[in-house]
């Protein structure tokens, strides 16, 4: 049951010539058992703010509570592999592994042994609606939904109570779409995970409890 | 995340990584296998190479003993004083007896039959019967007798039935008796084999060889016509007295005798020897006449000199020339390889310094004593001097002196242990430096003190650095002394300094240009593969995998084809060395023909072994395997290390 709390959240992308200025002064409660939403314009920020979330990058300024826990007081390789599974706007799955491998990866990181990990990965798999024959696929086979519902099973397969997905639909179908937006309001709702969604999918948002709107890394209006 | 299941999905990236880092193992192991030996060579030619001065004896005074010792010492300190010279050795001589050791002689020797290189074995001593004798105008005797016993006679010799000797009344007292044909004599001295000299001439102006020369084809009855005819013909000078004709059977070649070589036909001379009685002090020759047998003879009291003379010529039948030296390859005859070591080995430097008892023998002499290396001799090392001294301009063949037992010290006995065997090209040759096959090597400090270092080309090396001659010369001359006051013995340094050089080079560029190689090898592997894995990496990382499972993952990734890699390229190596040496060596090959000249110098050849090489590859390789993972280990923290790496490509 994760809360996660953000206090003046800053985070700029430094290059040679310029600084951007990704994240501003976020002030953000994410709260378990909800689905909650962000949508924002291209470039607004969102995949950072989820970036600093996962504590795939360190704030610049301001801090992350984690059930009331500086986040970066916390062993980040845990906080990803035991409470946080991400799921990224570019799937991120490994191109030489197989579906299957995939998704069991950061099960065996768990240290749980390869039998259950791979029932489980087959249960994941039906859930996003892939039947058992994807297993033992590469994914430069699969379409881009595929990859995409690939990269959830394997976030839910490892059954954190934090989710932070990062356009999960981007490339899906309305059937697939309404599934796999079903799935997260279940994990919201059912199991308390605290649901994080970047999207720019309306029909996603119709779905969430709350919704976050960020403009030029700014939070710009909740609702509801 | 398994390393190896990465490495086998994307075969072809993996093979060729494994062929780039085998290929360039392969090339340092080879190039360093090069250049090690031809270090090793390179260094082997310099100790092996000796640039030798020696005294010239055309530009040397050695006839005057006051006058060589000036220039000897002259000599002596301009060799001494000098940055080319390495070192200078004076080598000793002297006498050694040997009563088990039976010494060769010349007359052993097909068409090599020299009397004075026999010395002292041919002592002999007979009892005679004389068949004619005629005074001489200084008084003595020349005398033609039968031998009727031979007393002492080395086993060498062939025994002729008649003897000539000479002889003279050598105290200078009363009258001697003229021989009286028919009496029996018995004479002491040192022999002659008339016989053989004669078929030695006559084999020589017929050309033919010596077992085919048969006396018995010398004719006397047309010597007087042919001389006649020779004369109208013109041939009156020099022409001399003809007193028979030899003919060859097979070819036809004749030739003419004078009468005294037809009187040499199963003849011997003796030379008898003038010595001094010790009880009356005066001096005698070495000729009496005996009326009763040998043995009576000999054990009658007033006869006990001549028993004397008799044990001691069966022990000078026993002397050995010897040479003590301080580095037996640089005395003349091995630096000119007129003589070479044929079996075991030279002294050690312990050897010459303790004056350990060893000796290097010939071949030839070991032959005919059944020795072997290993076996021990005894030595009674005995008297001293210049074995030249009556003959100043002998350069060659020092002879044992006679033996006295006055001249032996019983101190100075030992058993000599064989290390090794030398052999001669030109044994029983009269050719500047040379020993007869007689000669005893040993240690100089394993001689007595008393024995000399002859004033003789022989006995002195001046060994330069290689190279070094020119300037050694250059600064003689400076000295006053006449230039070419030494000779130079080089062994052909000088022929391959050139090549010896520019292939230390080459095989250093070569040896450079492949660690080059194998660094940019590395460097590609590191950063056109391994570093592929970064996205994977940041995929791991975001997933939750440490630094540590990371790094572990990549050190195991890089290191497998790696592994794999220096095993192949040191079978590689292992099997193409050899190819790759021949090849870059051969003379065909244009990349370096100064690697190739050292190659087929013989001597080189040897010293780049074979086995010292796979040993070598084998010590590359695992240096190289080493230096990989130390590289890895270093790449895999910093790729771990370096910040925000996961971050690329998540959004
Ligand atoms: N690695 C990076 N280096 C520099 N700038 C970056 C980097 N990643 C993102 N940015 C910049 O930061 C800003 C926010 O980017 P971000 O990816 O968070 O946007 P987004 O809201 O997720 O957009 P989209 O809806 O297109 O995914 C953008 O202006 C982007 O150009
Ligand atoms: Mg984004």
């Amino acid at each position: 049951m994760a809360k996660i709390q953000t206090i003046d959240l800053n985070f700029s992308y430094r290059a040679k010539h310029q600084t951007i200025h990704a994240v501003k002064d976020v002030n953000l409660l994410l709260e378990p058992g909800l689905m909650q939403v962000i949508i924002g314009k291209s470039g607004s920020g969102k995949s950072t703010l989820l970036s600093l979330l996962a504590s795939l990058q360190t704030p610049e300024q301001g801090m992350i509570l984690v059930d009331d826990m500086d986040l970066q007081k916390m062993d980040a390789d845990q906080y990803r592999r035991k409470r946080a599974a991400v799921i990224f706007q570019a799937y991120n799955l490994f191109p030489l592994l197989t579906v299957q491998e995939n998704i069991i990866y950061p099960l065996l990181l768990n240290k749980i042994p390869k039998r259950t990990a791979e029932t489980q990965a087959e249960k994941v798999l039906e859930q996003v609606g892939m039947d058992a024959s994807f297993l033992k696929r590469f994914p430069a086979t699969l379409s881009g939904g595929e990859q995409q519902r690939v990269a959830i099973a394997r976030a839910l397969a490892n059954q954190t109570d934090i989710v932070l997905a990062d356009e999960p639909t981007g490339n899906l179908d309305t059937k697939n779409t309404e599934r796999i937006t079903g799935l997260l309001s279940s994990m919201a709702h059912n199991q308390g995970c605290c649901v994080v969604v970047v999207t720019h999918d309306l029909s996603v948002a119709a779905n969430a409890d709350r919704v976050f709107a960020m403009d030029g890394g700014t939070l710009s209006g909740v609702a509801p | 995340m398994n390393p190896m299941k990465q490495l086998l999905r994307r075969p072809i990236h993996t093979l060729f990584a494994i062929l780039l880092l085998s290929a360039a193992c392969a090339f340092l192991c080879i190039s360093s296998g090069i250049f090690l030996s031809v270090q090793e060579s390179a260094k082997m030619i310099e100790d092996t190479y000796v640039t030798l001065a020696v005294p010239n004896p055309d530009a040397f005074e050695f006839s005057s003993s006051s006058k060589t010792t000036d220039a000897w010492d002259a000599l002596l300190s301009a060799a001494e004083n000098e940055a080319a010279v390495k070192a200078v050795y004076q080598h000793a001589f002297i006498s050694a007896m040997s009563p088990e050791l039976s010494p060769l002689l010349s007359v052993q020797e097909e068409m090599h039959y020299d009397p004075s290189l026999d010395k002292p074995s041919d002592y002999a001593a007979f009892v005679v019967r004389v068949s004619d004798a005629a005074q001489t105008p200084s008084g003595g005797w020349d005398v033609s007798a039968d031998i009727e016993q031979i007393v002492l006679l080395h086993p060498g010799y062939t025994v002729r039935s008649r003897l000539r000797f000479s002889y003279w009344n050598a105290s200078g007292g009363a009258d001697m008796d003229p021989p009286e044909t028919g009496k029996t004599y018995l004479v002491y001295g040192r022999f002659v084999d008339d016989d053989l000299l004669l078929r030695q001439r006559l084999a020589e102006q017929v050309r033919c060889p010596l077992e085919e020369v048969d006396l018995s084809k010398i004719s006397t009855e047309g010597a007087a016509a042919l001389k006649k005819e020779l004369l109208s013909r013109g041939f009156a000078e020099g022409l001399g007295d003809i007193a028979a004709e030899y003919v060859q059977e097979k070819t036809g070649r004749t030739t003419t005798l004078s009468p005294d070589e037809l009187e040499m036909v199963d003849t011997a001379s003796l030379f008898p020897q003038v010595l001094i009685d010790s009880e009356t002090d005066r001096p005698f020759i070495t000729v009496t006449c005996i009326d009763q047998p040998l043995d009576t003879f000999l054990c009658r009291e007033e006869n006990a000199l001549w028993a004397g003379i008799l044990r001691n010529a069966v022990s000078s039948q026993h002397g050995f020339p010897v040479i003590g030296t301080d580095r037996a390859d640089t005395l003349y005859a091995f630096c000119q390889q007129t003589a070479y070591l044929s079996q075991g080995r030279v002294f050690s430097a312990a050897e010459y310094l303790s004056g350990e008892k060893v000796c290097i023998l010939s071949e030839r002499l070991a032959i005919q004593n059944g020795l072997h290396i290993g076996d021990s001799i005894s030595l009674q090392f005995y008297g001293a001097g210049d074995p030249f001294q009556l003959e100043p301009s002998r350069q060659s063949n020092p002879f044992a002196q006679d033996y006295y037992p006055e001249l032996a010290d019983e101190a100075d006995r030992g058993q000599f242990e064989i290390v090794g065997f030398y052999r001669q090209t030109d044994s029983w040759e009269y050719s500047l430096g040379q020993w007869t096959p007689n000669t005893i090597l040993v240690p100089k400090a394993a001689c007595p003190t008393r024995a000399s270092s002859p004033h003789r080309t022989l006995f002195l090396s001046v060994v330069l650095k290689n190279g070094m001659s020119q300037r050694f010369l250059d600064s003689i001359r400076q000295k006053g002394l006449p230039e070419n006051a030494f000779q130079i013995l080089d062994s052909g340094y000088e022929r391959i300094a050139d090549s010896l050089e520019n292939s230390v080079k080459g095989a250093g560029r070569y040896f450079f240009v492949s660690i080059v190689f194998w660094l940019a090898a590395l460097i590609i592997y590191l950063f056109f593969f391994v570093s592929k894995q970064k996205e994977d990496v940041a995929r791991m990382r975001s997933l939750g995998a440490s630094s540590g499972e990371v790094r572990r993952y990549l050190f195991f990734f890089a290191s497998v084809p790696a592994f794999l890699a220096v095993l192949i390229g040191m079978g590689l190596a292992l099997a193409g060395m050899e190819a790759a040496v021949q090849y870059i060596c051969s003379a065909g090959s244009r990349l370096d023909t100064a690697l190739s000249e050292l190659y087929h110098s013989s001597s080189a050849t040897a010293m780049i072994d074979v086995s010292v090489r796979k040993s070598l590859i084998c010590l590359i390789s695992g240096l190289q395997a080493g230096a990989h993972l130390a590289f890895f280990l270093l790449f895999s923290t910093c790729m771990v290390k370096a910040k925000r790496i996961y971050v690329v490509n998540l959004s």
